[in-house]
C-alpha cells in the first residue's frame, strides 16, 4: 500500500493527473449526470485526440531537450496533403494518408537534422520551420475545403468494442511509445534531455538521438494531423495554428519539465484532457448562468477569456505540484540513506 | 583556432584588428547585407532604388523596429522571449483608434491608456515567469490568447474609430521623399533606447543580469526587479508600436499586428543579440528589421505569393542563424 502511494507521489505525471481529477470533479455538478454517458465520453475523446497525439509528440521532443513550435503548422500540412491528394489527384485513401504521414515525419527529420547537425537552438529553428511549413500548406491547398468519405470519419466518431474508437487510437499510440522506449534509444533520449554534455561523455551519440526524437515527434504529429482530418472531414491550411500553444501547455500541465528529461506521456495525455475539460466546464457554466437568469446576455468572448485564464492558472499550479513531487523524491533518497 | 588567429592578427597591425572587429560585429555585417540587398533589388528593377521606394522601405522597417524594441530588451536580459508582443501591439492599435477617434486632444490620454495596459500585461507576464517559473515562451504564448480575448471584448469584435489627424499625418506623410516622419520617430526611439541601455543605472544592471544572473544577484543587483521591469517595458513598447501601426495603417482589426511576432524575434536575433542574453543593442535590431523588410519587399517585387514568401522567409532565417548563431561543438 505504501509502495503504491509512493509510486503515485513520485510519478512524473502527478501534476497532470491531479489537475485532471480536479477538472472532472468540477465538471460533474456543472454538466450534470450526462457527463457520465458514453456518448459524452466519446465526443470529448474525439475532439481531444488530435491534441493528445500532438502532445505526445511534444513530450518526446521536450524530453530529449528540444521544443517544437512547428507542430501546429505540420498538422495543417499533413491535413491539406491528405485532402489534396484524395480530392485533386484522386489517389486511393490509404496511399494518400500514408504519404501525408510521411510528410509529417519528413518535417520532423528536417527539424532534427538542422538542430542536431548544424547545432542551432531548437526553439529558433522550429520557429523558422513553422514559417516554411505553413507556407507549404498554403501552397498545397490555399482555400479551406475538400471532403473525406464517410467511411473514414464515421468510425472515428463511432465506437469499437464498447469504447470510443479514439480511445483505442490513444492506447495504440501509447503502446507504440512504450515499445520504442524499451530500446536503449528511449533511455538515451532522457539522458540527452537531462544534460547533453554528460550524455556525450557517457558515449551516447547525441546527434542521432536528437534526430530520432524529432522523427518520432514528426510521426506523432502526422498522426495528430490525420486525426484532425478525420475529425473535421475537410482541409484547411490554417487549422493547426492553435495546437502549438495547446500542445506545449498540455505537456507542462502534465508535469514534464524543460531541460531535465523528466516527464511522462501519461501526464501529457491528462494535460490535454484537462484543457478540453476546462473548455467544457466554461461552456456549461455559462449555459447554466444564462438558464438561471433568462435576461442575462454574456458575450461568447468571455468564455474564451475565462478558459485562457484558467489555463494560465493551471500552468502556474503545475510548478507548485512539481515542487511537491521533487520534495518527496528527495525525502525518499534521504530515507534510503 | 579562430580565436588564436584573431589574437595573433589583432596584435600585428591596426588594419587587421579593425577588420576583425568589424567582422565579429554582427550588426555591421548585417548592414553590409542590407546594402547588398538594396543593390540586388536595384538590379532586378531600377525603380527599387528610387528615393520614394527607399523611403517606404525605411518606413516599414521603422514599424518592425518599434515591434522589435521590447523584444530586444526581453531577449537581451537572458533566455526570455515575448510572444505576446504581437497581440499587445494589436491591442495598442485598437485602444489608439477607439480612444482618439479623430480628436487631436485625446492623443496623450490614448498613449497613457496604452502604456498602463502594456505595463499591467507585462507585470502579469513577469509574475508568471519569475514567481510561478513558467517558461517565458509558454507564459507569453498563453498571454497572447488572453490579450486576443481582451481585444475582442474591448472592441466588441469590430474596432471603430480612426487615429487623430496629427498622428495620421506623422504615420503617412514624409519630410523628404526618402524620409517619412515615422523614420524620424524611429530615430528618436533609437536615441532614447541607447540612452536607457548605455547611460543609466538600469542599463548597467540590465546587462549584468543578462550576462550572469547569479553574479549580478551577488553584486547587489535586484535581479527580479530588473526582469519585471523588462517585461513591463516590453508590454509598453509593444503597445506604443501598436499606436504607430494604427497611425500608419488607420484601418484596424482584431489581431491585425500579430504577424509582427516572428519578424520581431528574427530582427533581434539577426541584429546580433544572442539568445543567451548579456549583450546586444537596439541599433542591431533596427538593422535586422531593415534586412527583413528588404527581403520581404524584394520577394513581393518578384510577385511571389504569400505561400512562397513564407517558405523563403523561413529558409533565409535558418541561413542567417546558421551563419551567426551556431552553438559550439559538444566536444569543446
Amino acid at each position: 500500500m505504501i509502495d503504491v502511494r509512493r509510486r503515485i507521489l513520485t510519478s512524473p505525471g502527478l501534476p497532470g493527473y491531479s489537475l485532471l481529477l480536479i477538472a472532472v470533479i468540477f465538471n460533474i455538478p456543472i454538466q450534470g449526470l450526462s457527463f457520465f454517458s458514453l456518448w459524452n465520453f466519446g465526443s470529448i475523446m474525439a475532439n481531444t485526440t488530435p491534441l493528445i497525439m500532438v502532445a505526445i509528440a511534444q513530450t518526446v521532443i521536450i524530453l530529449s531537450g528540444g521544443v517544437d513550435l512547428s507542430c501546429g503548422a505540420t498538422m495543417a500540412f499533413v491535413n491539406v496533403t491528405a485532402i489534396a491528394l484524395t480530392n485533386s489527384y484522386n489517389w486511393p485513401i490509404p496511399a494518400a494518408w500514408a504519404v501525408a504521414l510521411a510528410a509529417g515525419i519528413a518535417v520532423g527529420l528536417m527539424n532534427g537534422a538542422v538542430i542536431a547537425f548544424i547545432r542551432l537552438p531548437p526553439f529558433l529553428v522550429t520557429f523558422a520551420s513553422m514559417s516554411i511549413v505553413s507556407g507549404l500548406a498554403l501552397w498545397v491547398w490555399p482555400i479551406p475545403g475538400g471532403t473525406v468519405p464517410r467511411a473514414l470519419y464515421g468510425p472515428y466518431n463511432g465506437f469499437f468494442l464498447v469504447l470510443p474508437t479514439t480511445v483505442w487510437l490513444v492506447v495504440l499510440a501509447v503502446l507504440i511509445w512504450y515499445f520504442l522506449s524499451r530500446f536503449p534509444m528511449g533511455t538515451y533520449m532522457r539522458a540527452v534531455g537531462g544534460g547533453e554534455r554528460y550524455a556525450y561523455a557517457s558515449g551516447i551519440r547525441t546527434e542521432r538521438v536528437k534526430l530520432f526524437a524529432y522523427a518520432v515527434g514528426g510521426f506523432y504529429t502526422g498522426i495528430a494531423g490525420l486525426c484532425l482530418t478525420a475529425l473535421t472531414a475537410s482541409g484547411d491550411p490554417l487549422i493547426g495554428l492553435p495546437f502549438t500553444l495547446k500542445s506545449i501547455a498540455a505537456v507542462i500541465l502534465g508535469g514534464t519539465l524543460f531541460d531535465v528529461g523528466w516527464g511522462s506521456i501519461g501526464g501529457s495525455i491528462a494535460g490535454s484532457l484537462f484543457l478540453s475539460l476546462v473548455a467544457n466546464i466554461v461552456f456549461f457554466a455559462f449555459n447554466n448562468l444564462v438558464n438561471l437568469f433568462p435576461g442575462l446576455q454574456i458575450s461568447t468572448y468571455y468564455q474564451e477569456l475565462v478558459s485562457n485564464v484558467i489555463i494560465i492558472l493551471g500552468l502556474s499550479s503545475a510548478v507548485i505540484t512539481q515542487k511537491f513531487g521533487t520534495k518527496t523524491r528527495l525525502q525518499k533518497k534521504r530515507e534510503a540513506g | 583556432m579562430g580565436i588564436d588567429l584573431r589574437r595573433v592578427l589583432s596584435g600585428n597591425t591596426s588594419f587587421s584588428s579593425v577588420y576583425f572587429k568589424l567582422k565579429s560585429n554582427q550588426a555591421f555585417m548585417m548592414l553590409l547585407i542590407a546594402i547588398g540587398l538594396f543593390l540586388i533589388g536595384g538590379i532586378i528593377n531600377v525603380r527599387f532604388l528610387s528615393l520614394t521606394n527607399i523611403g517606404s522601405i525605411l518606413g516599414l522597417a521603422a514599424l518592425l523596429g518599434f515591434a522589435a524594441a521590447g523584444q530586444t530588451l526581453v531577449v537581451a536580459v537572458g533566455g526570455g522571449i515575448d510572444i505576446s508582443a504581437g497581440s499587445m501591439m494589436s491591442l495598442g492599435a485598437i485602444i489608439a483608434v477607439q480612444v482618439m477617434n479623430i480628436r487631436n486632444l485625446l492623443i496623450l490620454p490614448s498613449l497613457v491608456y496604452i502604456l498602463i495596459t502594456g505595463a499591467i500585461i507585462g507585470l502579469i507576464n513577469a509574475g508568471g515567469i519569475i514567481r510561478a517559473k513558467v517558461p517565458p515562451l509558454v507564459m507569453t504564448l498563453a498571454m497572447a490568447s488572453v490579450i486576443t480575448s481582451i481585444q475582442l471584448l474591448y472592441s466588441g469584435g469590430t474596432p471603430e474609430g480612426k487615429p487623430a489627424p496629427i498622428i495620421t499625418f506623422i504615420g503617412t506623410a514624409r519630410l523628404l521623399p526618402m524620409l517619412p516622419y515615422l523614420v524620424i520617430v524611429a530615430i528618436i526611439t533609437v536615441i532614447l533606447m541607447q540612452f536607457l541601455l548605455n547611460r543609466t543605472v538600469f542599463g548597467r544592471h540590465f546587462f549584468a543580469t543578462g550576462n550572469n544572473v547569479n553574479a549580478a544577484f551577488l553584486s547587489g543587483v535586484r535581479v527580479h526587479r530588473i526582469k519585471t521591469l523588462v517585461y513591463m517595458f516590453s508590454g509598453m513598447l509593444a503597445g506604443t508600436a501598436g499606436f504607430w501601426f494604427a497611425a500608419y495603417n488607420t484601418f484596424i482589426n482584431v489581431n491585425i499586428a500579430n504577424h509582427f511576432v516572428l519578424p520581431s524575434v528574427a530582427a533581434v536575433i539577426i541584429g546580433g543579440t544572442p539568445f543567451s542574453g548579456g549583450k546586444g543593442a537596439y541599433t542591431g535590431s533596427i538593422v535586422g528589421a531593415i534586412v527583413l523588410t528588404l527581403v520581404e519587399s524584394i520577394l513581393i517585387m518578384l510577385k511571389m505569393e504569400e505561400a512562397g514568401r513564407k517558405i523563403f522567409y523561413g529558409i533565409i532565417l535558418i541561413g542567417l542563424l546558421a551563419a551567426y548563431n551556431r552553438e559550439p561543438p559538444i566536444r569543446q
